[in-house]
C-alpha cells in the first residue's frame, strides 16, 4: 500500500467544485437524464469504497464525485436516437455513392434491399440489444436481418454489424476473423455501424476492409486521465491525483485492468449495461466493491455473475 | 441501483400546453373564483355573451382553463358522462347543447406572431396577411369540430353533405372550385394556410408576391362560418353559442390587437370570446374602428386569476384538490392512500421546534442575549439574561429581548411570559399572547435565525401556498422539486411514513426560488432591469426583517405611482415586471402606513423570499414608497437601502452623546456573517 | 462530417468564396490563420459584420473583430444586423454578391448564430441552387463555465429568445405535434 499523502502535488482542494455542488449537479443530472437511477445512499454506498488508501478522505470523495458528475449516461431515448442517427449514416454514405440521378427513396430502398443487419458479436451480447431497437426505431423488415440459420438471398451484397461502442476495434476484428470461415458471408461487403467508436478502431478496421460508420467518435479528450481530458481542463493540478486515485482503488476493484479494458479511462455507459473500457471503480462488484453503475458480466462458464450466480 | 421504491413524480407534468384533453379533464379542478369572487359560473363560460379576459401571471392557469371549455374536453366530458351513466339516451350533441355552447380553442405562437412584420414588406399589408390567417385558423377549428361530430354520428352526414357543404364551398372558393366534401373544404383551408407559410418562407430570401386564391378579411370567416352553420344545421346548434378562447394574447401586438378588439366589441349573435393574457398584456384597447376602443364592463367583463386566487380563503383548498388529482394518478401513491399534500408537507410550520432544532448542538445557545447591548439598560446583560431567560423555548426569549429593547423592564417582561405560559388572563399575558401569537413569531424566528448565521427554513403546506403567490404553476413547481429530492435523499421516509422532510421541502424551495430569480434575467425585455430590482428589492426586505427592533415587521411590500415615472423604459420595465409576475399589485388601493394616503401597493413575489430570508406572508402595514427617482435606482444600480431610518438605539446614554458608530459596530458583530448572506448565496448542504 | 486538423491540406484547395461571421471570439478566424498556412485560398471573402458585435467589441478586441481583414485574401462585408437575417440575405444581391450552381462555396460557420446559418443555407441550396456546400466548424477545446460546472443557461448580454427561424415558418396548420428545437450556444456573442 503506498504512503498515502494528503496531496502530494498540492493542488488546492478548493480549486474542484465542492461536495455541496457536485451532488447537486448529479442530483440535476440524475432526476432528468439518469433516470432517476440513484439515489443518494446509493452514492454514499459507492463512496464508502474509498478510505483514504490514496489520499485523505475528503479528497477522495471529491474526486470520486468529481468523475461520477462527468459520467454520460445514455438512457433508452437517447439510445432510441443514436439508432436513427446511426441508420441515417449508413444511409447517407450508402447515397454519397450511389448514382445522385436516381430518385433518393427508391435509392434508400435498393440499399435496403440489398443489406442485411446483424449484431457484432455472440448472440445475448450488447450488439443484440442495439439491434433490436435498431430495427424497431427504423422499422425494419425481418428480411433486413441476418439469421447465420437462414441462408443469404443472392441479392444481398452487404452485411452490415451492428454494436454499441469499438475502441479498440479488437473484438470486432476477432469476431469477423472467426466470422470470415462462415460462407454465408465470404462474398459480401461487410460494414460495421456502432453507436461509439474511436479514431484508432476506425482506421484500424477500415485497413482490413472494414468500414465502420458510427455516431459519437470517441478521441483522447473523453479518456479521464489524458493529457486533453475535458474533465480536468480546469484542474490540470490535479489529474495525476486523480489517475493515482482511479489507478489504485481500480487495482480492488479489477485487478487485470484497473483503468478498464485495454486502459480505457472512460466514464460513459448505456442503461443497460456499461462497457468494461470504462473505469471499474464505477462498475466493479468484483471482491465486495461497491459500484454505483453495475455491470453485467456474462462468464465464459455461463450464466450471468448477478442473477444466476447464486442459484448455481 | 434503482431504490426498490420508485414511481413517476406525480407533479412532472406542468405545462398545460403540452397535455391532451384528457389529461386536462383528468387534472382539472374547478377554481373557486368561479363560484365566488366574481359570480362567474360554468354556465356562464358558454352562456354569457359578454366577451371575457382573463388575466393572470405565467403559471396561474389560463391554459388549462381556456382548455377545459375547448371542443375537444368538452368532448372527452360528454364521452366520459355517457360512460358512467351507461347510457345510450345521453348522446353527445345533447350534451353539448346543454351547456349551452362549443369552446374552439386558438394559441398561435409568439414567434410566428411576430414573423408576420418587417422583411422589406409594408405592416399593412403584413396586417391584412395576418387578418386572412386569423380568419382561417378559427374557420379551420370550426370545420374540424363540425367534422369530429359528424365521424361521431352526432349530426347528419347528409346534412352536412348537402347543405353545409356547398354553402363553405362558395364561401371559401371560386364557383366550379370542385370542393364537394367536409374534408375538401379543410384542405383547402390548409392549403390556404400553407400558401401564407410558404410566402412567410420565401419572402425572407426575396420580394416575392403574396397570392392567395380567395383574401379574407376580418370578420368574414370567424363570423361568415357561425351564420353558415346556424343556416344550414340549425336543429343542431340553434340556440348554441360558439366561444372563441384564445390564448396568450399578449403575444399579439398592438395592430393584431386591434383587429381582435374589433371582433370582440362587434361580435354578432351567437358568438362571445374568452381570452387569456399575462397581466399588463393589452397593447391597445383600440380596434380598427377609429376612436372606438374596448371597455371594461361596457364591451368585456376582467377576471384576475392571481388576484382572486390568493383573496379567496378556499385557494388552499383548491392546491389540495389539484395536488389530490396528481398524487392519485400515481398507482402507488394512490394504494398507499398518500394523496393529501398538506400531510406529506406537513400543515404548517412549527416555529417552536424549528427554534429549538436551530439551537441544538450549538455551543453558544445564547448568542441572540448578545441583542441586548442595543437597549439601555440600568443592570448588566447577564442579571438581565438570568430574569428573561427560558431555555426551552427560544423564542419566547428573543420575545422578551424585544421587549425590553423596546423599554420594558425585565421583571415585567417575565412576568407577562409566566402570565402567559401559566394560561392568566391579565392585561399583561393578553397583550403578551397577542405580541406572541399574532404579531411578532414568525418576524421573531426570521432573526433569531440570522443571529446564528442560519436562514429561516421555509417547509410545510401552509408556506407553500403563501410561496406560490396565487400562481397555481409555482405551487406543482415546489411539489415537483419536493418529490424529486425526497425520492434521491430519502425515499424510504416518502414510502414508509408518507412526508417529506422539511430540509428537504427547504432545499427544494431554494432550488425553485433560484430558478424563479434566474429567470428574471431572461425576459426578453428589461430582464436586467427587472433583475435589479428585485434584488434591490429583497435586500431592502431583508435589512427591514434583520432589524432587531421589529419596527416594521414582514415588510415586503412597497408603493410607486407608475403614472409619475417619466422615464419610458423604466415605466415599461415596471410593466414588463408585473406582466412577469415578479411584483405583484394588490387589486385595491391601501395605505402605505397608518394615517398616510391610499396608494398602489406591489408584492414582490413571494417565491423569491427564500433567496432574502424574508417573510413569505403579507401583513400589510408598513410599505416602502418609491418615487420616481427611487425607481430608476432601483432598476440600474445596487440601491438596497431602507428609506425609514432603522437607527439602533431607542434613548441616549447619561452623557447625552450619540454613540451611533460604537452602536453600529456592536450590531456588525452580530449580523456581519449573517448581511454575507443576504445576497443569496446559502450553502444547501443537509447539514 | 469528419475532423480536418491535421488534414486540412488535403482539403479543396481554392473556393470561390468563403463565408465567415465577424467575430472576436478566438475561433472567428481559426479556418482563414489554417487556410493561410496550408495555401488554401478563395478569390474572396465574404464577411458578415454584425453591427451589434462590432460595437460590441472593446478597444482591445477591436483587431480581433476585424481579424479577416488580415487574412492576405481579398473581402467584401454585408452590413448586417443579428436581428434580422433576412435583410443582410437580400442585401447580397443588391452589394453585387452572387452565387452560381456550380460555385466552390466553403462557410465557416463557427461564429454564425443559428437562425443565420440556416438561412444562409437554405438560401445557397434552394435558391442559388447550389450543387456542393463546404462547411467547416472550429470547435472551441472546453466551454468558460466556473468551476467546469454548468446547470443553467445565462445569455451573457441578457436573455434567450424564442424566435421563428426566418425562411423556416414550419406549418401553422396545427395537424400535427410541434417540436419546439433548443438551440443553444454558449459563448457570449455567439449566444
Amino acid at each position: 500500500m503506498p504512503e498515502h499523502t494528503n496531496n502530494p502535488s498540492n493542488a488546492p482542494i478548493d480549486e474542484l467544485p465542492s461536495e455541496g455542488q457536485l451532488y447537486d449537479l448529479i442530483f440535476l443530472m440524475n432526476s432528468t437524464v439518469w433516470g432517476r437511477r440513484l439515489t443518494y445512499i446509493d452514492i454514499e454506498n459507492w463512496l464508502s469504497n474509498f478510505q483514504s488508501d490514496v489520499f485523505d478522505i475528503a479528497y477522495e470523495r471529491r474526486m470520486a464525485l468529481l468523475l461520477l458528475a462527468n459520467f454520460v449516461y445514455y438512457n433508452e431515448d437517447e439510445v432510441r436516437h443514436l439508432c436513427r442517427q446511426m441508420y441515417r449514416n449508413f444511409i447517407h454514405e450508402s447515397l454519397l455513392k450511389s448514382s445522385l440521378t436516381e430518385d433518393p427513396s427508391m435509392a434508400v430502398k435498393s440499399i435496403l434491399g440489398k443489406t442485411q443487419f446483424g449484431e457484432l458479436g455472440p448472440p445475448g451480447k450488447s450488439g443484440s440489444v442495439i439491434l433490436y431497437y435498431f430495427r424497431h426505431e427504423n422499422a425494419l423488415q425481418e428480411s433486413n436481418i441476418f439469421n447465420t440459420a437462414n441462408p443469404i438471398p443472392d441479392h444481398v451484397d452487404t452485411i452490415v454489424y451492428i454494436d454499441d461502442v469499438t475502441v479498440s476495434g479488437d473484438q470486432a476484428r476477432t469476431f469477423l476473423l472467426d466470422e470470415n470461415d462462415n460462407l454465408l458471408i465470404q462474398d459480401k461487403h461487410i460494414k460495421i455501424l456502432t453507436l461509439i467508436a474511436t479514431k484508432e478502431a476506425t482506421h484500424d478496421l477500415g485497413s482490413i476492409g472494414i468500414q465502420v460508420t458510427s455516431c459519437i467518435d470517441l478521441d483522447d479528450r473523453s479518456k479521464c486521465f489524458s493529457a486533453n481530458s475535458s474533465i480536468f481542463h480546469y484542474f490540470p493540478n490535479h489529474l495525476d491525483n486523480c489517475r493515482q486515485f482511479a489507478t489504485i482503488y481500480g487495482l480492488k476493484a479489477n485487478p487485470a485492468d484497473p483503468l478498464g479494458h485495454s486502459n480505457g479511462q472512460y466514464s460513459f455507459g448505456f442503461f443497460y449495461n456499461v462497457p468494461d473500457n470504462t473505469l471499474p471503480i464505477f462498475w466493479s462488484q468484483h471482491a465486495g466493491w461497491k459500484p454505483v453503475m453495475p455491470r453485467y458480466i456474462s462468464n465464459a462458464v455461463g450464466g450471468t455473475q448477478n442473477e444466476i450466480g447464486p442459484y448455481i | 441501483m434503482k431504490s426498490d421504491h420508485t414511481f413517476s413524480n406525480p407533479f412532472s407534468d406542468s405545462n398545460a400546453n403540452g397535455m391532451d384533453s384528457s389529461k386536462i379533464l383528468e387534472y382539472w379542478c374547478d377554481p373557486f373564483p368561479l363560484r365566488q369572487a366574481q359570480q362567474v359560473t360554468e354556465s356562464d363560460i358558454y352562456r354569457d355573451i359578454t366577451p371575457m379576459f382573463f388575466l393572470g401571471g405565467r403559471g396561474t392557469g389560463k391554459t388549462m382553463f381556456l382548455r377545459y371549455w375547448s371542443y375537444e374536453v368538452q368532448r372527452e366530458r360528454a364521452l366520459s358522462e355517457i360512460q358512467s351513466k351507461s347510457s345510450n339516451e345521453l348522446v353527445m350533441m345533447q350534451y353539448l347543447r346543454e351547456m349551452g355552447g362549443i369552446g374552439l380553442y386558438l394559441r398561435i405562437d409568439g414567434p410566428a406572431l411576430r414573423s408576420f412584420e418587417k422583411k422589406g414588406v409594408e405592416q399593412d399589408q403584413w396586417d391584412a396577411i395576418f387578418a386572412h390567417f386569423f380568419e382561417l385558423q378559427i374557420c379551420k377549428r370550426y370545420v374540424e369540430m363540425i367534422i369530429d361530430l359528424t365521424d361521431r354520428d352526432q349530426i347528419s352526414f347528409e346534412r352536412v353533405a348537402t347543405s353545409f357543404v356547398p354553402e363553405m364551398a362558395k364561401c371559401l372558393a371560386s364557383p366550379n372550385s370542385g370542393i364537394d366534401s367536409i374534408r375538401a373544404i379543410l384542405d383547402r383551408i390548409e392549403c390556404e394556410i400553407a400558401v401564407i407559410s410558404e410566402f412567410r418562407a420565401n419572402i425572407a430570401f426575396s420580394d416575392v408576391r403574396f397570392s392567395p386564391s380567395k383574401a379574407f378579411g376580418s370578420q368574414d370567416l370567424s363570423f361568415g362560418v357561425v351564420r353558415i352553420i346556424k343556416r344550414t344545421l340549425s336543429e343542431y346548434f340553434g340556440d348554441m353559442n360558439f366561444v372563441i378562447l384564445i390564448d396568450e394574447y399578449e403575444n399579439f401586438n398592438a395592430q393584431q390587437q386591434r383587429m381582435v378588439n374589433t371582433l370582440v366589441k362587434f361580435a354578432k349573435p351567437g358568438i362571445t370570446f374568452r381570452i387569456g393574457m399575462r397581466l399588463e398584456g393589452f397593447r391597445s384597447f383600440e380596434t380598427t374602428s377609429p376612436k372606438e376602443f374596448i371597455k371594461e364592463g361596457r364591451d368585456y367583463r376582467k377576471i384576475v386569476f392571481e388576484t382572486h386566487l390568493t383573496r379567496n380563503k378556499m385557494y388552499s383548498q383548491f392546491l389540495i384538490d389539484v395536488a389530490k388529482k396528481r398524487l392519485e394518478s400515481v398507482t402507488e401513491l394512490k394504494d398507499k392512500g398518500y394523496v393529501d399534500i398538506s400531510k406529506i408537507l406537513g400543515k404548517k410550520e412549527d416555529l417552536e421546534e424549528e427554534a429549538s432544532e436551530l439551537l441544538r448542538n450549538k455551543e453558544d445557545t445564547t448568542k441572540h442575549f448578545r441583542l441586548l447591548k442595543l437597549a439601555q439598560l440600568d443592570i448588566p446583560i447577564e442579571n438581565v439574561k438570568g430574569i428573561i431567560s427560558n431555555s426551552d423555548r427560544p423564542l419566547l426569549e428573543m420575545l422578551n429581548i424585544l421587549w425590553v429593547l423596546r423599554g420594558k423592564s425585565p421583571d415585567v417582561t417575565r412576568e407577562a411570559m409566566c402570565d402567559y405560559l401559566n394560561g392568566k388572563h391579565s392585561e399583561l399575558a393578553i397583550k403578551y399572547k397577542r405580541d406572541y401569537v399574532d404579531k411578532y413569531k414568525l418576524s421573531l424566528m426570521f432573526l433569531l435565525a440570522s443571529v446564528y448565521q442560519k436562514n429561516k427554513q421555509y417547509y410545510s403546506f401552509n408556506t407553500f401556498c403563501f410561496l406560490s403567490s396565487g400562481i397555481v404553476g409555482n405551487f406543482i413547481g415546489l411539489c415537483r422539486k419536493s418529490f424529486e429530492y425526497a425520492c434521491f435523499y430519502d425515499p424510504d421516509m416518502l414510502w414508509d411514513q408518507g412526508v417529506i422532510p422539511k430540509e428537504l421541502q427547504n432545499k427544494a424551495v431554494h432550488d425553485v426560488a433560484n430558478t424563479e430569480r434566474q429567470m428574471i434575467k431572461r425576459i426578453q425585455f428589461h430582464g436586467d432591469y427587472i433583475y435589479h430590482l428585485a434584488e434591490n428589492l429583497g435586500n431592502i426586505f431583508t435589512k427591514y426583517h434583520r432589524d432587531p427592533f421589529i419596527r416594521y415587521p414582514e415588510t415586503n411590500q412597497f408603493s410607486i405611482d407608475k403614472l409619475s415615472i417619466s422615464n419610458p423604459i423604466i415605466r415599461d420595465a415596471l410593466s414588463a415586471a408585473e406582466e412577469w409576475s415578479i411584483i405583484q399589485k394588490k387589486d385595491m388601493l391601501q395605505q402605505t402606513a397608518p394615517g398616510m394616503p391610499k396608494r398602489e401597493i406591489y408584492t414582490l413575489n413571494r417565491i423569491l423570499a427564500p433567496i432574502f430570508g424574508i417573510t413569505y406572508r403579507t401583513r400589510g402595514g408598513y410599505s416602502e414608497m418609491f418615487d420616481p427617482a427611487d425607481m430608476d435606482d432601483l432598476m440600474m444600480k445596487d440601491a438596497a437601502i431602507p428609506k425609514m431610518k432603522l437607527e439602533r438605539r431607542r434613548t441616549r446614554n447619561a452623557s447625552g452623546s450619540d454613540r451611533n458608530t460604537n452602536k453600529t459596530n456592536t450590531e456588525e458583530r452580530i449580523f456581519s456573517t449573517g448581511e454575507a448572506k443576504l445576497q443569496g448565496r446559502f450553502d444547501l448542504g443537509l447539514d | 462530417m469528419y475532423r480536418v486538423d491535421s488534414s486540412l491540406a488535403e482539403q479543396e484547395r481554392h473556393y470561390k468564396n468563403l463565408i465567415i461571421a465577424g467575430g472576436s471570439d478566438h475561433r472567428a478566424y481559426e479556418l482563414l490563420r489554417k487556410c493561410s498556412l496550408c495555401g488554401i485560398s478563395a478569390d474572396s471573402i465574404v464577411a458578415f459584420d454584425f453591427t451589434e458585435r462590432r460595437e460590441w467589441a472593446t478597444s482591445t478586441n477591436c483587431n480581433k473583430y476585424l481579424g479577416y481583414q488580415a487574412s492576405g485574401l481579398n473581402y467584401r462585408t454585408i452590413d448586417c444586423s443579428i436581428k434580422d437575417p433576412s435583410s443582410s440575405l437580400k442585401s447580397l444581391t443588391n452589394d453585387g454578391i452572387t452565387f452560381s450552381p456550380d460555385d466552390r462555396i466553403a462557410i465557416d460557420i463557427s461564429c454564425f448564430t443559428k437562425p443565420y446559418f440556416f438561412i444562409l443555407i437554405k438560401y445557397l441550396k434552394e435558391f442559388v441552387g447550389l450543387r456542393s456546400l463546404t462547411v467547416f466548424y472550429t470547435e472551441p477545446k472546453s466551454y468558460v463555465f466556473s468551476k467546469s460546472l454548468y446547470s443553467s443557461y445565462q445569455s451573457m448580454k441578457g436573455t434567450l429568445r424564442v424566435m421563428e427561424m426566418p425562411g423556416f415558418p414550419g406549418q401553422e396548420t396545427g395537424t400535427g405535434r410541434s417540436i419546439l428545437i433548443i438551440l443553444l450556444g454558449f459563448d457570449g456573442e455567439i449566444a
